[in-house]
């Protein structure tokens, strides 16, 4: 035993290594806390937060919803694809974006039920439908689902995934286990190597372009310089990419769910039970992209969303506009900063004009 | 839970702790546990399938120990591998028969199409399949007597170290271990420990990173020429080496962590000096289980020539087709045993000719020559294993003609590697790797023990030395985000 606790400490430096730099660089804000909180407050206070890091998109929506004073005119919910819905596109002043990364639909029902419960019930929701909304297999593990399961349980509807307490002790240990994780390791080691960790705190700005990350007062999020202004080499090298990494919806997709079309229906049901004007948004993926897509057989049940968004579209009696394809939308390569996100100035080409009739 | 994940870790770990803890009577009952939880985490239905199939062994196992005449006994073996091979063949190749189906259909006007169950090929069905079947076929030959205790059986068809992808243990190698479980050894956990920890530098440092530049290349073969296309091939081929045996190092390691020794699945492969060697040194659990079950059982060398080669071609046949469907698979094992037949038959002319042949004066360069032919070889027929479909790799070899004047332009040339992902990131840490882990498994087969042995022999600095070298290895440059192990679809 001696011998074994011995060799075991003899790897000590290796950890303590490890778990320093993690620490120290933190590029992704999971060992620090409070960030989300500096952000709510700079939106809340009317400004853009720039200098953006990484955050917890789920905590901020909480940290936000408990310091907004205005009224909410269009609340637009999804994930990273809506989050170049400004109020410019919307001509609606109180536009508030509340999308966050990765969302699936229990974010989308629970960020909606957190800004009715603390009263701000908005008039005109724009819903962003992601592929993977509607496959149990690909569903976020940051989600928030506590509104998710109130909302099922109301409605009769059997909710999917949703071990909270699971999750918080996830949570935890997901946030330790980065102290010792090697892939988190390198990133600490290219932020540190950029000299960022000095650097990590968000300012609030009026700009509407800067060169960092920001997330604006509107809830819209500008990527920064370098990702914004992309030349078509780079925009093809960045949509290869993400053909050849699979992303995890593509991994784990296998089919459209009966039970969250459902759920998607009686959402959006409920929403205009509320007095709320439904539209929803289907994301354009990058040219290269879908063409891989209609091409490969991994993507064939995936690209089964898009008439099944347009039938219960139809079934709400609600507007849907966007595709998957991006033809449709008419942009092209350079529309797009990667394989999955499209610029805000490309989204004018496809946002309906009186959407609502504003 | 994969290998890298955090999740195994801690369970790995728990298992230990509590492995060592319990009792020596309830150890195999604890380590079956463990391996059931281990595999319903892939899937509930999935793991009550391989319960049932260890069960149905089992009895097929008792009862052809208990049979009085050959013929039950021939009768029970029948189907005992008809179930568990109808099992495999069931989940691995339905969908293409269903496709087949659907076209011939198609062809004659009908609007057919076979129902679609949304089935996936169940976690380490191939291995369960294999280490059951030779289960079966041992006792049948009396090379051992049914196991009576079902734990042991279940255990050894579903040991966690091994069920994702092998080594393909033997009932007479494996399961007799579980009668005398060893207490806690350093030395041999030591081992144990360092043959993972090479593992994971082969898989995620050598193999992920030669994957950056092959991924890049096959995700479309039309836009790069010849040189880079052979380039690709060959990183390929090594990555594909790391990639598969440094898993099998992780399992054997895993294994060894519980006092477990486990049959070895590679022996330096690259180093065999004629085809037949390299098919002796590749996979080894497989091959040799394959020429144990099937080859000799079809008369292996021993019914001529004729029926030999015939022999050699209907293996390799059955072993491109066990790793998938395509065509492109049948063809890469097809074209292995083609190579095998003419090695084999060769074999007297080229060794007069290697006589005479005036580079094989120097002994040094004769191994060269030999190594660079045999692994040339070997990447010919890889191609059609890494090609999407058959249609990729006939369009690989289409194009591997052109282009070959641009190596005469160095800018061209640095322009081509760029394009392949070729780049001091990539570069610097695959060469190093690729030295490494040569020099590290010849220096270990020169001592004649596995690499996890040959580390721990070492004194203490320098085996500090090489434990650093890995992790900090691992921490640069390991890829160990979502990376799974090739192997793990077959």
């Amino acid at each position: 035993m001696k011998r074994f606790l011995k060799g075991v400490l003899c790897f000590l430096p290796f950890v303590i290594l490890i778990v320093g730099v993690n620490f120290y660089a933190d590029p992704a804000n999971v060992l620090r806390t409070g960030y989300e909180r500096t952000v709510a407050e700079i939106l809340a206070g009317g400004e853009n937060a720039s200098n953006l890091r990484n955050m917890d998109d789920r905590l901020f929506m909480e940290e936000y919803v408990s310091l907004r004073k205005e009224p909410i005119g269009t609340l637009v919910l999804g994930s990273s694809h809506s989050m170049q819905i400004t109020k410019e596109l919307t001509g609606d002043e109180n536009t508030f974006c509340a999308g966050m990364t990765g969302a699936d639909l229990r974010d989308c029902i629970s960020a909606y039920r957190l800004f009715r419960e603390n009263g701000f019930t908005p008039e005109r929701v724009i819903l962003v439908v992601d592929c993977w909304f509607l496959c149990e297999e690909t569903q976020e593990p940051r989600a928030m689902t506590d509104g998710y399961e109130a909302f099922c349980k109301e409605n009769g509807l059997m909710p999917v995934q949703t071990e909270a307490a699971q999750f918080s002790l996830k949570k935890l240990t997901q946030k330790w286990s980065q102290a010792v994780s090697l892939p988190y390791f390198q990133s600490s080691l290219d932020y540190l190597k950029k000299g960022l960790q000095n650097d990590r705190d968000p300012v609030a700005t009026d700009s509407f372009y800067t060169d960092t990350d920001m997330r604006r007062a509107d809830g819209t999020y500008c990527y920064n310089q370098e990702l914004r202004n992309v030349q078509e080499d780079q925009t093809h090298d960045r949509a290869v990419n993400y053909i050849i990494a699979t992303p995890e919806f593509a991994k784990n997709f296998t089919t459209v769910s009966a039970n969250l079309e459902n759920q998607l229906i009686a959402f959006i049901t409920s929403m205009q039970e509320d007095g709320v004007q439904v539209a929803l948004m289907l994301p354009p993926f990058h040219p290269e992209y879908y063409t891989y897509m209609t091409q490969t057989e991994l993507y064939t049940k995936i690209l089964m969303v898009e008439p099944v968004v347009q039938q219960i579209a139809e079934t709400c009696g609600v507007r849907l506009f966007g595709s998957f394809d991006p033809s449709k939308c008419g942009l092209s390569a350079l529309d797009f900063y990667d394989g999955l996100h499209c610029s805000d100035q490309a989204m004018y080409r496809f946002y309906p004009e009186n959407l609502f009739d504003l | 839970m994969s290998f890298q994940s955090a999740r195994f870790f801690v369970f790995l770990i728990v298992c230990l702790f509590l492995y060592y803890a319990v009792p020596k009577r309830w150890k195999n009952l604890f380590l079956l546990l463990a391996s059931w939880f281990f595999y319903s985490c892939a899937g509930t239905a999935y793991f009550v399938l391989l319960v049932v199939v260890s069960a149905i062994s089992y009895v097929v196992a008792d009862v052809i120990g208990r049979a009085k005449t050959k013929a039950v006994q021939t009768t029970m073996l029948v189907l005992g591998l008809v179930m568990l091979l109808g099992n495999l063949c069931f989940f691995k190749y339905y969908d293409w028969f269903g496709r087949q189906l659907a076209i011939a259909a198609s062809n004659l006007g009908s609007a057919y199409i076979p129902p679609d169950y949304g089935l996936a090929v169940p976690l380490g069905i191939s291995f369960y399949t294999f280490v059951l079947s030779g289960y079966l076929i041992d006792v049948y030959q009396r090379k051992r007597e049914p196991e009576r205790n079902f734990v042991k059986l279940a255990l050894f068809a579903s040991f966690f170290p091994l069920v994702s992808s092998g080594p393909v243990e033997r009932s007479t190698g494996l399961l007799p271990q579980f009668d005398r479980p060893a207490p806690f050894q350093y030395d041999v956990f030591c081992q144990g420990a360092s043959r993972i920890l090479w593992g994971f530098f082969k898989k995620f440092v050598v193999a992920d990173t030669l994957a950056v530049v092959v991924n890049r290349v096959f995700l479309d073969v039309t836009v790069h020429t010849g040189p880079y296309l052979l380039l690709a091939a060959l990183f390929y081929s090594y990555q594909l080496y790391c990639d598969f045996s440094g898993y099998s190092d992780i399992a054997i390691g895993m294994a060894r962590l519980f006092g477990f020794d486990v049959i070895e699945n590679f022996r330096r492969p690259f180093a065999a000096r004629s085809f037949s060697d390299l098919w002796r040194r590749w996979h080894i659990s497989l091959t040799s289980w394959f020429r144990q079950y099937l080859y000799f059982p079809l008369g292996g060398s021993r019914k001529g020539t004729i029926r030999t080669y015939l022999n050699i071609l209907l293996i390799f046949l059955v072993s491109g087709i066990w790793h998938g469907s395509g065509l492109n698979f049948a063809i890469w094992g097809l074209l292995n045993g083609v190579y095998m037949v003419l090695g084999r038959a060769s074999g007297n002319r080229r060794a007069v000719l290697a006589r005479r042949n005036p580079l094989y004066r120097w002994a040094w360069l004769k191994a060269l020559c030999q190594i660079g032919i045999v692994y040339l070889l070997f990447t010919s027929c890889i191609v059609f294993f890494r090609a999407e479909n058959l249609t990729q790799a006939l369009w690989f070899y289409s194009r591997l003609a052109t282009g070959w004047t641009d190596l005469f332009h160095p800018m061209a040339v640095l322009n081509g590697l760029r394009n392949m992902g070729v780049g001091y990131a990539t570069g610097v840490p695959v060469l190093i790797g690729v030295l490494r882990v040569e020099w590290g498994e010849w220096r270990a087969e020169k001592e004649g023990c596995s690499m996890g042995a040959w580390i721990c022999r070492r004194p203490f600095a320098q085996k500090m030395a090489i434990y650093y070298l890995l992790l900090l290895a691992l921490a640069f440059w390991g890829k160990l985000g979502t990376s799974s192990f090739i192997y793990f679809q077959f």
